[in-house]
């Protein structure tokens, strides 16, 4: 698998306090990364080490393969495209020469502005100055912003925050959009678990400064989907015919029974059918992006 | 770095704050020689009338204009983009640079070159010792300027801007130390290259007045080397720290 970010034992102190603390994060190409943790776990520190802002205490990440010590890291971080935290935005300007700001800033020509403000639906913004932009208006602009100089990584700390839910579905398809129509592999951080399963493809999970699991969408899902609780009036039957579909189960009740990993429903159902027995309610237990992440972390609130 | 400058220039010139912190001079200039011709006065010596206030202007000026960069975090577009510290760092210090060399040249223009024309200039009037002063006050203008930089660009906020404003009486009061310090010797060499009593010594040379005696031990001549030495290791200084520094 190739990958556009990777991080080898990052740690960032900010005095005596360790912020992050041996962090390794892979970001594989064409991917949506979703960087899971709790206000002040240290999402947005890392993200600020990646993209220049900080410098690691110690540890090494490497940006589409150039590592961050060697001084052509700054070519290839034109290659990026970030928002972090609020967007960086010329309050007094209007979008287009917002825009026109960061073309010079990139040394770009001003041709795709239109195109992007349309993508982003701050087309008919006219002259309002950006500093009296709603806050999703700013969000979309600061994504505006990165999209410029056509990124391949697309860095974007917590983009949905104080959004409306328009707005976050508006965030939403836009940046599938984005990951799925021009192959952008994009980076989003969020406290926000269950709006970040409806995009992420791979997550990271980090808390307290430390990354506890990498893993992907449909692994994350399997890991979710524990278990199927079913309600049969013949529980001798049942039992016959998971042992010989070789399935695990938990006997709950009289009843009730819950069925472990993967399977077909309806094979289920016919071959207790052929016994006599009715199948009087089947549910699946999914657990929650959330509860997966509260169970990782050892229990607590997500803020 | 000729994208950062591109920006830069955008924004510093074409920008309210900038045009009247650079406005303000030009205003206080035409008073000046519209003050000189209604009273019969001349223009000779007007260009360094305002010498130690434009130290505090230049601080306000450039000092809102790097501390805006970060206020808006619009200096993270410029870090984000791939822009090495150091190219950012010299951008903002040549554009600061610049705006003081125009604010004083466009100063100097209106006070000398248009006042001499309105009000006229003395019969003993010195050329050569005018612009000879002209340039020695370019001198510590830019030493202030750069000091300006540097503190606003590793202090990151207003507070940069505060000290560079008030960099002028800071440095001033500075001579405080003297009343522990009782040496000729320091004192000579702290006067000689100290940017503030600069100011004083230039107006001392170009005035040659019997009311501002240019010391024996007051050589101007250090003006240029200091003001380059103090610039050299304000920069310098200013982009190590900012090099290591964390942009929130």
């Amino acid at each position: 698998m190739e990958y556009i970010l990777q991080t080898s034992d990052l740690c960032k102190n900010y005095g005596s306090a360790k912020i992050l603390k041996n962090v390794s994060i892979n970001v594989p190409k064409g991917s949506i990364y979703g960087f899971v943790g709790r206000n002040g776990a240290g999402k947005t520190t890392l993200i600020r080490v990646i993209t220049g802002l900080h410098t690691p205490s110690s540890g090494s990440y490497s940006i589409f393969g150039v590592s961050n010590t060697d001084p052509s890291v700054n070519e290839k971080r034109a290659k990026i495209g970030a928002v972090v935290e609020t967007p960086s935005i010329y309050p007094d300007l209007d979008a287009r020469e917002n825009l026109r700001m960061v073309c010079r800033l990139l040394g770009k020509p001003f041709d795709n502005i239109e195109e992007i403000l349309k993508m982003v639906e701050l087309a008919n913004t006219g002259k309002k100055k950006a500093k009296n932009f709603s806050l999703g208006m700013r969000q979309r602009l600061g994504i505006a912003f990165s999209l410029i100089n056509n990124p391949e990584l697309l860095i974007l700390d917590e983009p949905i925050n104080g959004l409306d839910p328009q707005g976050i579905m508006e965030v939403r398809e836009l940046l599938t959009n984005l990951n799925q129509q021009n192959g952008i592999t994009i980076l989003i951080s969020s406290h926000i678990l269950d709006e970040l399963s409806k995009l992420a493809t791979h997550y990271g999970f980090i808390d307290r400064g430390i990354v506890l699991k990498e893993m992907s969408a449909e692994e994350l899902h399997r890991s979710c989907q524990k278990s199927a609780r079913i309600t049969v009036d013949n529980m001798a039957a049942l039992e016959e015919v998971l042992r010989e579909m070789n399935l695990g189960y938990n006997v709950l009740t009289g009843t009730e029974a819950e069925i472990y990993g993967d399977f077909f429903v309806t094979p289920l159902v016919n071959e207790l059918s052929k016994r006599d027995c009715i199948v009087q309610r089947l549910s699946q237990n999914d657990e929650s992006l959330e509860s997966f992440f509260i169970n990782l972390i050892g229990g607590g609130e997500i803020a | 770095m000729l994208k950062l400058l591109s920006v830069n220039f955008r924004r510093a010139f074409l920008r309210k704050r900038f045009i009247i912190g650079g406005g303000f001079p030009l205003f206080i200039g035409i008073l000046i020689v519209i003050f000189a011709y209604r009273n019969g006065a001349t223009v000779e010596h007007t260009p360094f009338l305002m010498s130690g206030f434009l130290p505090m202007l230049i601080g306000i000026t450039a000092g809102l204009y790097i501390s805006q960069d970060y206020t808006n975090n619009t200096i993270r577009n410029k870090i984000i983009c791939g822009h090495s510290r150091i190219s950012i760092y010299l951008s903002n210090f040549i554009t600061s640079m610049l705006g003081t060399i125009i604010i004083y040249g466009l100063y100097v223009l209106i006070t000398l070159g248009i006042g001499s024309i309105i009000a006229g200039v003395s019969s003993d009037f010195d050329l050569e010792r005018t612009i000879k002063g002209i340039l020695l006050t370019y001198c510590i203008l830019l030493t202030f300027t750069s000091l300006t930089v540097m503190f606003c660009m590793i202090t990151s906020g207003v507070s940069g801007t505060v000290i560079s404003t008030l960099l002028y009486i800071i440095l001033g009061m500075s001579s405080l130390v003297f009343v522990f310090i009782d040496s000729d010797t320091i004192r000579e060499w702290f006067m000689n290259i100290n940017p503030t009593y600069q100011i004083d010594n230039v107006q001392s040379y170009v005035y040659d007045s019997d009311l501002l005696p240019l010391e024996d031990d007051v050589h101007i001549s250090w003006i240029p080397i200091s003001s380059l030495v103090v610039i050299t290791l304000s920069t310098v200084l200013g982009i190590s720290v900012f090099n290591k520094k964390d942009i929130k």
